[in-house]
């Protein structure tokens, strides 16, 4: 363990995607983390396909993790769990509202166990209000949130994004976000708090740019790769394959402008700055849709990378999986595990100089059930 | 230590880095936002709304200091060296194009008490290393444009900023976990963070399936990139979801009958009923006899119907429609920006709030450019040297 969190005890009772994959990350920077199931296992753990028997999905999403079982309907389990509990700095939950306390971990008689212990409670509509009982879950976030009104082509249906996890994620992110900041807070106080964390707001701070316009009285829309506050920032057709190009700053703009060989556009007053450029989109995409219709998508690549202006392929992991610039810059991670074969990851998303972190395999439900009751927290070197 | 007693530096324009420096503002830390002369350029992201300000900028800048200072030139870089003496973390991207910009890890070496975290959008090294991406590019390299528009249509893209959410919660991350170890071992130290790192470690919980290896595989379980865009059910007055789960089939024979197809759950077509609604594959065979019932409703009434059966059912809202919600109301999730221009004065508050304590409902505006560089040059640059030296931790401000 060598992240900036050595030391750090993390007991994670989620399920699902929201709270483990924030007990992964924890892992990652280098937190000790136990991952305490039910008898009846983590749903997810039925999530399909499976890889030697255990579901994939469960497998990434509880990375650096070593598995506990306890049933908490059982006294002695649940003297177990509080045990743990007594020298745990965070604790994390995802239950149904009410069910923490109902099973005995809920912040009241954790709190009480250990006053320090940050505990982190993931929801998806909150503890409270109109939709307390409707179950959430990520496909249903999205289009709640009005993610969906801000995809696809103009003018079409509202779109949900084919990608089911990124809010779960997302979420996770903030959980995370809400244990580190209420570490530092307890260096102060000396006291641990109870942080909430829903997916709606979650789902809203993904979103904050575009709500950010809509509050300020305009209207996002699906603009297929366009963006409505950047121009140019969209897909070209070029003589192959579309080309990704954005020109983000004034600078960026210039460069473009030379890199295609068509300078007197930076100087006209048209397109001169964004706001310009924003009220001229429907000249100014024509002229650069013509230019780029002219060669093939690598030449304008090379051409815009050389400039220093934003342009790229668009790719799928079959392409890139390969590809050396994202081996160099490790972000994606191959690793033999002994339960479930090679694995393919995300890189550690974080590159601290002094602390890197580490991403590991985690252990199979339950694996380290018998050592964790045996010795507790010093069963999984902590 | 609380983050209310936290100087961050703030030297990034865009979303990334502004948006990990918001998260510590609103947490009550003191942000100092250092910009070049010409400003952040999301100043010029969208119309004029405060002064020349556009919307994203005043949302993502709320509650910060802003000075100008030209970091190119050796006057600047002296005087960000003694605003550094004083800070507890820098949050810095520098523009590949601009040469003569501050190499990091040699300000995290001359800092050693300070938390340097470098942003960047592709990675340091590699064929694309040090050059720029933007969140279009960055969506299109990480493969998650793949999952929006129509398959084998023009490229979309994800319309919220993807890229730009996960490197500032990353970002948030490496500057909190970086000061808690500092404050542990009482060394700070250089952090990177890529956005394209960023975005392909959200894409974990997939990269596993992806790798290989299933001991059964016939496709996703999930819409993949093959499959036609995802509007859900499509009511007489927009579309919504519609889901009963695994373990819920006798309320799927209820919803059945309740809306005139009580002969399904006899069909042998719909043994496997599940993938005929939510997610599944045979959304598009087999739904058909819900596609005609979806029609007849609006998304009021079909939503009601489905959760009132235990099913779960919501409509695909625009963002006036979400916060008009009152799940939404109930949450309480805006938050007021008195001092700013009325188009500006509601924003999207915090993602966590603490249990028992009140919830933050006021913050300052977003800096006008430079408005603070007197005041700042002033309080960091005309004090005694040797501010940093004196404890090494920087918190003796």
């Amino acid at each position: 363990m060598s992240g900036p969190l050595k030391g750090i005890r993390v007991l994670d009772a989620s399920a699902g995607a929201v709270g483990p994959w924030a007990g992964t990350l924890l892992g990652m920077l280098g937190a000790h983390v136990i991952k305490m199931e039910g008898p009846q296992g983590d749903f997810i753990r039925n999530v399909m396909p499976p890889k030697r028997g255990l579901s994939a999905t469960y497998i990434s999403m509880n990375f650096n993790k070593s598995g506990l079982v306890l049933d908490l309907k059982n006294p002695q389990d649940r003297a177990e769990a509080h045990k743990l509990v007594e020298t745990a700095d965070i604790f994390i939950e995802n239950f149904r509202p009410g069910v923490a306390d109902r099973i005995g971990i809920g912040y009241g008689s954790l709190s009480a166990i250990n006053p320090r212990l940050v505990y982190l409670s993931g929801s998806g509509f909150g503890q409270s209000g109109p939709m307390v009982k409707i179950g959430a879950t990520d496909p249903h976030i999205q289009p709640f949130t009005g993610s969906c009104s801000v995809n696809g082509m103009p003018g079409g249906a509202r779109q949900r994004w084919r990608w089911y996890g990124h809010f779960d994620c997302t979420t996770a992110m903030c959980i995370v976000e809400g244990a580190l900041s209420a570490l530092l807070e307890r260096e102060t106080t000396g006291r641990g708090k109870h942080v909430h964390v829903t997916m709606i707001e979650a789902a809203m701070a993904l979103q904050r740019v575009r709500i950010s316009e809509h509050l300020a009285g305009m209207t996002p829309q699906p603009m297929g790769s366009a963006v409505s506050y950047l121009v140019p920032d969209e897909a070209f057709a070029t003589k192959d394959r579309p080309l990704a190009v954005t020109a983000s700053s004034p600078r960026e703009w210039r460069s473009l402008c030379k890199a295609i060989e068509r300078p007197e556009l930076a100087d006209d007053p048209r397109f001169a700055r964004n706001p310009d450029r924003l009220k001229n989109r429907d000249v100014l995409i024509p002229i650069l849709k013509e230019v780029f219709s002219s060669r093939s998508a690598a030449w304008w690549l090379d051409r815009l990378q050389r400039a220093k202006v934003p342009a790229a392929l668009f790719t799928s992991y079959d392409e890139y999986r390969h590809n050396v610039h994202y081996l160099e810059n490790r972000m994606l991670t191959t690793f033999e595990t002994p339960d479930w074969g090679t694995l393919t990851v995300g890189g550690v998303p974080w590159r601290f100089q002094k602390t890197p972190g580490e991403v590991r395999p985690g252990t199979p439900p339950g694996a380290k059930t018998e050592e964790i009751k045996a010795l507790g927290w010093p069963a999984i070197g902590a | 230590m609380s983050v209310k007693d936290l100087l961050i530096v703030e030297i990034a324009e865009g979303v990334a880095g502004p948006c990990c420096g918001l998260q510590f503002a609103d947490l009550g830390a003191r942000v100092i936002k250092i910009e070049p002369p010409a400003g952040d350029r999301t100043r010029e992201w969208g119309p004029p709304v405060a002064e020349d300000d556009a919307a994203i900028f005043i949302h993502l800048n709320r509650g910060k200091e802003s000075i100008t200072l030209d970091l190119t030139q050796d006057d600047g870089r002296a005087r960000l060296d003694a605003i550094l003496a004083a800070a507890d973390a820098v949050l810095a991207q520098n523009d590949p194009a601009e040469e003569n910009l501050p190499d990091w890890s040699e300000v995290a070496r001359r800092h050693p008490h300070l938390v340097v975290c470098e942003i960047d959008d592709l990675g340091p090294v590699g064929p694309h290393g040090g050059l720029p991406g933007s969140e279009l590019t960055v969506q299109a390299m990480s493969g998650f444009t793949r999952y929006v528009g129509e398959a084998g249509g023009p490229p979309c893209r994800v319309g919220f900023e993807i890229a730009g959410m996960a490197t500032a919660m990353h970002a948030y991350q490496a500057v909190a976990a970086g000061i808690l170890s500092r404050n542990r071992t009482g060394e700070g130290q250089y952090v990177r963070v890529s956005a394209l790192n960023s975005l392909l470690s959200m894409k974990t919980i997939l990269l596993a399936v992806q790798t290989g290896g299933m001991d059964f595989w016939s496709g996703f379980h999930l819409n993949g990139p093959h499959w036609p865009a995802d509007t859900g059910w499509h009511t007489k007055d927009g579309q919504v979801t519609f889901d009963f789960r695994h373990e819920q089939r006798e309320e799927w024979v209820a919803f059945c009958e309740r809306i005139g197809q009580g002969h399904l759950p006899n069909d042998p077509e719909y043994k496997d009923w599940r993938s005929t609604i939510y997610l599944g594959d045979r959304r598009f065979t087999h739904g058909e006899p819900y596609r005609k019932w979806f029609a007849q409703q609006t998304c009021a009434d079909a939503s009601a119907l489905i959760n009132e059966l235990g099913g779960i059912s919501v409509k695909f809202h625009d963002y006036g429609e979400m916060l008009a919600h009152p799940q939404v109301e109930h949450l309480d999730t805006l938050i007021d920006v008195p001092d700013e221009v009325e188009a500006g004065r509601r924003q999207i508050g915090f993602p966590f709030r603490y249990a028992g304590e009140p919830r933050r409902k006021e913050y300052g505006r977003a800096p006008r450019l430079g408005e603070h560089t007197a005041a700042v040059l002033e309080e960091f640059c005309n004090a005694k040297a040797g501010r940093s030296e004196a404890t090494g931790t920087g918190r003796n401000r």
